[in-house]
């Protein structure tokens, strides 16, 4: 085969690889962003922490109603503990995110991506 | 409120489920921590070739065409080492003794013979001298009047202060009203209910229970990877009756080919919603799209995934495993109905239209989703290793047939449809 194809079929096969990793890390950070609380499933997400930063900012903090993913209302107790539990989550999730991603950025061949 | 995770494992010619489901209850055991359950036609062949099985699986559910035991009969008289089926139950005996604690011939004894007694009503006519039983009190009529709707107290004479309804909790020694006599109680009501109760103190309850259900077979294609294909039996449409088999009252059901590397399922026995299943999934490939997997045909309703559901034993939850069962047994009917291509009877599909029938016939929110996100690699991609909570795919190539890309995942909960490759693995990381 000739050598050029030879490279380009690798580095198309290192790419698909590498794009199967990125949706891999995707699928756990979405796995590790979702927040439950008082019955409720929360996608942590910048529209969530925004809004319920902006009711924290308000001074409504006390038994307000949040529509969860499933588009149930759901009565959240105190909404700075949520808010704040919500930050903790995302932090983690998406430090963990970032690292297994820059891992990722560094290997150059199929084995190393998915040591 | 016993909590618990249900597998189903009936193996066909060449797939070990019981294999599948062992390494399945392991990984429940370490990430969410609860009891196991496995409902298996294969009962001796898992103690045969498992014998460690106790490890992970805490009760067995025999299916089984005919019963092997007798149900526990309260007349008969057993010797120790008998065996029968209570409550779905396998009971060895234990101890010796009656099966029945009590003489239940004199449990009571009529008491005050002459007297005949009616319960109150109102705006009723009574008569002077007639007994008359109000809120726990008998008395005797004075003056002969039509009530009112309030009790006149003062159209009474207190005959016996204490006299309680049979329905009431009755201690030994109280006297009660059964139809229009009354009786002295000789024990006490708890009693009266274990009537026909096994005693425990005779018979001692095995981790396992027996369910009678005829298998029906059915052929499918298996494929392994995207070269390498099989037809073999398929019988899973047991399911339908998990409400019944449960040992729990809040049970996550899973597939022994799903396989848990994280604890997000943990939240299910914490959220209020009696149902949870999943409609949404995500191929691990990242290219295939089947519609199928959307909705069950072009202008059919919305597919759920009976791979992982959660249920409490409710009404309501009862109510949809019955109909399950109504629809299995009208298979053709509804697949007609729901417009499903092929005739292959499957949970997903059943499951679908019961909920669509729970909702009214509509979208609705009788079912709520699962704390995960349903991930799933078809029996098209080959699993190659599986260590702690990483597992790593080979992934069928786009428009490459016979070809793979890697893929490595860590802390996801996947559905691995290719049953083969992951019963190899296994084997491998217990080789190790």
């Amino acid at each position: 085969m000739d050598e050029r194809l030879e490279k380009a079929l690798q580095t198309a096969n290192f790419m698909v690889t590498l794009n199967n990793q990125k949706r891999s890390l995707k699928e756990k950070y979405y796995t590790d962003c979702v927040y439950y609380n008082n019955g409720g499933t929360f996608s942590i997400n910048k529209n969530l922490i925004t809004f319920v930063k902006t009711l924290v900012d308000l001074e409504n903090t006390i038994d307000v109603v949040l529509i969860d993913d499933n588009e149930i209302p759901i009565r959240i107790n105190d909404l700075r503990v949520f808010l704040s539990d919500i930050l903790d989550q995302y932090y983690t999730a998406s430090n963990s995110y970032y690292n297994e991603y820059q891992k990722l950025k560094k290997n150059r061949n199929v084995e190393a991506l998915t040591q | 409120m016993s909590q618990g995770v249900l597998m189903f494992a009936l193996n066909n010619e060449q797939i070990d489920y019981v294999e599948l489901a062992l390494y399945a209850a392991k990984q429940v055991k370490k990430h969410l921590n609860k009891p196991v359950a496995l409902a298996t036609d294969c009962f001796y062949y898992l103690e045969e070739k498992y014998p460690d099985y106790k490890n992970y699986i805490d009760h067995v559910i025999r299916i089984v065409n005919k019963p092997t035991y007798n149900l526990w009969n309260p007349s008969l008289q057993y010797d120790i080492g008998s065996k029968v089926i209570y409550n779905s139950f396998v009971y060895e005996k234990v101890n010796e003794g009656p099966e029945l604690l009590y003489d239940y011939d004199n449990s009571m004894e009529r008491v005050y013979t002459g007297i005949e007694v009616d319960k109150w009503y109102a705006n009723l006519p009574y008569l002077q001298g007639q007994h008359v039983w109000y809120n726990n009190v008998l008395y005797k009529c004075n003056t002969s009047y039509t009530e009112t709707d309030q009790f006149s107290m003062d159209k009474y004479d207190v005959l016996i202060p204490k006299v309680k309804d049979l329905s009431d909790d009755i201690t030994k020694g109280d006297i009660f009203l059964a139809g229009r006599f009354l009786y002295l109680s000789n024990i006490n009501t708890q009693d009266l209910i274990s009537k026909y109760e096994i005693r425990t103190d005779l018979w001692k309850q095995i981790a396992i229970s027996e369910i009678v259900f005829d298998t029906s077979v059915q052929y499918r294609k298996y494929f392994d990877g995207a070269l390498s294909q099989k037809r073999l039996k398929f019988s899973n449409e047991i399911r339908i009756m998990s409400y019944d088999i449960s040992p729990f009252d809040e049970t996550l059901v899973i597939d022994t080919d799903y396989i848990i590397n994280n604890d997000k399922l943990k939240y299910c026995w914490e959220q209020p919603h009696d149902f949870l299943i999943n409609k949404n999934a995500t191929d691990l490939s990242g290219y295939r799209y089947d519609p199928r997997l959307h909705t069950l045909s072009d202008k059919s309703i919305t597919f759920y995934w009976a791979t992982v559901f959660f249920f409490r034993k409710t009404l309501s939850t009862k109510v949809f495993f019955d109909y399950l069962g109504h629809i299995k047994e009208n298979w053709n009917y509804y697949r007609l109905v729901y417009q499903i291509e092929n005739a292959l009877y499957r949970n997903d599909f059943a499951f679908s239209i019961g909920i669509h029938i729970m909702n009214g016939y509509q979208e609705g929110d009788w079912t709520r989703e699962l704390p995960i996100r349903m991930l799933f690699t078809t029996d098209k991609d080959v699993l190659v290793a599986c260590k702690d909570n990483d597992m790593k795919f080979l992934v069928q190539k786009e428009k490459f047939l016979g070809e793979y890309t890697l893929l490595k995942t860590s802390g996801l909960n996947v559905h691995v449809m290719n049953k083969f490759s992951l019963s190899r693995t296994i084997r491998e990381a217990a080789n190790v």
